[in-house]
Order: C-alpha cells, then sequence, then structure tokens
C-alpha cells in the first residue's frame, strides 16, 4: 500500500509541476492590466 | 527461496516446467529413475512454488497460459490505444463548448484521476494488464493536459515539457513493468537531450533534428544507464535501453554517411560521408563482437542489421548504375550467403567455447 501510495503521491507532484509551469509561463508572459 | 518479482517467479516456473520434461524423458529412456518417494518429494515442492507464485503474480504456468497472456498483452496494448483515442476526441468533439476555465480543470483533472485510477487498479489487478492499459491511458492524458494547456494560452513551444513527460513515463514503467512506457520515456527523454544539444550549438530547438550528431550524446546515455542501474528486476529493460541506444546511434550515422552535409564536423561533405561510413562499419562489428562476448542478443541482432544496412548502401553506391541488375542483386544474395556462413561459424565456435556467453539475467 505504501508502494502505490509513494507512486500517487510522485505522479501527483509531476503533474502539479508541469501545470504550474505552463500556468506560471501564461502569467509572467500576460500583458499587465490597462491602468485607467 | 526469494522471488523478488514476477520476471523471476516466472522464470524459476519456465526452469521448472523444463526440469519435468527432461524428467520425464529420462525416466522413459531409463538414464535415470527416482524412487517414488523421491518424486513425490520434488513434485510437492514444485507444485507449493508454483501455487505460491500463482497466488501471488499470476505467473503463466502452461505454454497454453502463456500464449494467452501474450495475446492479453496485444489486446491490452490495442486497448490502451483505443481508449486513449476515445479520449482524445471526446475532448475534441465537444471542446468549443466549455469555457477556458473548464478546460483548464478538465485537462488538470484527467491526468490525476487516470493516475488515481492507475494505482487503483494495480493494488487489486494481480495480472497487471489492467494496470498497464490504464497506465497507458494516464500517460496520454499527461502528455495531452500539457500540449493543450500550451496551446489555449498560446504559450511559445519548449523543450522543457520533455523530462517532465520522460519522468512520468519512467515512474509508470518501472513501477508496473511497461516497457511500452519505458520506450515514451526513452523518445522524450533523448528528444530533450537531442534538443538542448541543437540548442548549445545555436540553433532553434525545434530544428534539433537537422543535425543527426546532436542524438549521440542521448545513445551514450541510454547505453550506459543499464551499467548505472541494477534492472534484474524488470522484464528486457536493459535490453530496451541498449537497442534504443543502437538506434540513436546507428540512424543518424546512416543518415551522416549519405547526407554529409547535415553534419557539425568542419570537414567537407565526402570526408563525412566516408568518416561515418567506415565509423559505421566499425562499431556495427564492434557491437557484434560486444554482444557476443557478453550474451546481448538484442545487440548482436541490431549489430547485424545495420552492418548489413552499410554494406548494402555502399554496394548500392558503388555498383547499381554501373552493373546490370542481375549481378548487382547475385553480388547481394553472395554476400548475404557469405554473412549467414560467417554467423554459423561464429555460432559454432560459441557453442565450443562452454555454450557461449551466458545471457544477462536482467534481459
Amino acid at each position: 500500500m505504501k508502494r502505490h501510495l509513494l507512486i500517487l503521491a510522485i505522479g501527483a507532484a509531476l503533474i502539479a509541476i508541469g501545470n504550474l509551469a505552463v500556468l506560471a509561463n501564461v502569467a509572467y508572459n500576460a500583458p499587465a492590466s490597462p491602468k485607467r | 527461496m526469494s522471488v523478488t518479482g514476477k520476471t523471476a517467479a516466472q522464470r524459476r516456473s519456465d526452469r521448472i516446467e523444463a526440469f519435468n520434461a527432461e524428467l520425464a524423458q529420462l525416466a522413459r529412456e531409463r538414464v535415470l529413475t527416482l524412487t517414488p518417494e523421491q518424486y513425490r518429494h520434488v513434485a510437492d515442492y514444485h507444485a507449493g512454488l508454483i501455487a505460491r507464485f500463482g497466488e501471488d503474480y499470476e505467473i503463466d504456468r502452461s505454454q497454453r497460459e502463456k500464449q494467452l497472456s501474450w495475446g492479453m498483452r496485444v489486446v491490452s496494448f490495442l486497448g490502451a490505444l483505443a481508449l486513449a483515442a476515445s479520449v482524445f476526441f471526446l475532448f475534441h468533439q465537444y471542446w468549443g463548448w466549455f469555457a477556458t476555465e473548464a478546460q483548464v480543470f478538465i485537462l488538470i483533472a484527467a491526468p490525476l484521476l487516470t493516475l488515481a485510477a492507475t494505482v487503483l487498479i494495480a493494488a487489486r489487478d494481480r495480472s497487471g494488464y489492467f494496470a498497464k492499459l490504464a497506465a497507458l491511458v494516464c500517460f496520454a492524458c499527461f502528455v495531452l493536459d500539457i500540449a493543450m494547456l500550451g496551446q489555449i494560452f498560446n504559450v511559445r513551444p519548449s523543450d522543457g515539457a520533455l523530462p517532465l513527460w520522460a519522468a512520468f513515463a519512467f515512474l509508470l514503467a518501472y513501477a508496473y513493468d511497461i516497457r511500452l512506457l519505458q520506450v515514451a520515456g526513452i523518445v522524450c527523454i533523448s528528444a530533450y537531450i537531442g534538443a538542448r544539444m541543437g540548442t548549445w550549438s545555436g540553433a532553434y530547438w525545434l530544428y534539433f533534428g537537422a543535425r543527426p550528431e546532436n542524438f549521440f550524446p542521448a545513445a551514450a546515455v541510454l547505453f550506459a544507464l543499464p551499467f548505472v542501474i541494477d534492472h534484474r528486476r524488470y522484464t528486457g529493460f536493459s535490453a530496451t535501453y541498449r537497442i534504443c541506444a543502437m538506434l540513436l546511434l546507428f540512424v543518424p550515422m546512416l543518415v551522416l554517411a549519405n547526407y554529409g552535409s547535415a553534419s557539425h564536423l568542419d570537414l567537407s561533405r565526402e570526408n563525412v560521408e566516408v568518416l561515418y561510413q567506415i565509423t559505421g562499419f566499425v562499431l556495427s562489428a564492434a557491437f557484434i563482437a560486444l554482444g557476443l562476448r557478453l550474451g546481448w542478443n538484442e545487440a548482436v541482432n541490431t549489430g547485424t542489421v545495420f552492418f548489413v544496412i552499410f554494406l548494402y548502401t555502399k554496394f548500392f553506391d558503388w555498383w547499381w548504375q554501373a552493373m546490370p541488375k542481375y549481378l548487382f542483386f547475385l553480388v547481394v544474395a553472395l554476400t548475404a550467403i557469405g554473412f549467414l556462413m560467417l554467423l554459423r561459424r561464429l555460432r559454432a565456435y560459441g557453442s565450443r567455447d562452454g555454450a557461449g556467453a551466458q545471457p544477462e539475467a536482467a534481459s
């Protein structure tokens, strides 16, 4: 059971890293909202 | 005796089956006859072992079971492909109806849910076929997730996703002994190393394939990996690494032996082609020799295939225009016969040498 949980944790971490990297890239490159 | 995995259990079970068949043959030919008590003792011990392996790993206990499990492997692979395609087209059909937030949510949730499903199925399914199917779908979902997320937000294409996909593929491949995902991981990591090499040499990363030499470092890494990591518990993983390493070495060499202008080397086109033709011959022969010495069947086979390809492309260069076609093919056929005789000699030499090298237990 411990082994399965470890695989789940590592897999979820990799998925999180991938998605966060893309979303961070989007946020970093997004144009600043226009000032009034 | 401790059995560390399904592979070892299967190997022991095969040995027991072969031992019983040989014992029966020896008894029929009156070479060796065990007393009924000895026979029962051995049979009971083996029956106990096989029953335990069956409970723990669901191994194939007969030739018939083996044939069926091959069929199950093929079916589970086709099932995984179909399921992954079904997920893709489901998204595709209804994709435009969802708001961006919903699209992002679905993309992130799909690999997480399929990963959880894979782990749950693997905990319950001893045969491993359903877990393999779920793992392949999970990997497809993760690749789709990152690729489509990038597309939705129009992110500049980057090679950064490749090592992540490779790590994910290797995680599932090693966790559930899936060679197809190992190959997927190898493809991703080789592409990444190639892309890095391309970038360092001044090209845009997507064009790394334009210089075939970019694949050589990946080939070296893959070849070295089975020496660094012990793969005895995994079915054929070492062999897969070696085959992929040789493909990454010889296919670029074959390209460069014919199109020298794609090389990084500061030499004339003709010189590059000659260099790679000679290197291709020498290295494929070296791999055949190494394979024979260390009992790596895959290295012998791959080396032979590439040696013959290098030879035939050279024949084509030299004689296709100059010779009548019947003579050209006769030369090719005679070379093939010469090769067969050489390989037969090598085989005979190997069997004289104490049945040659013992095949590596890992592969």
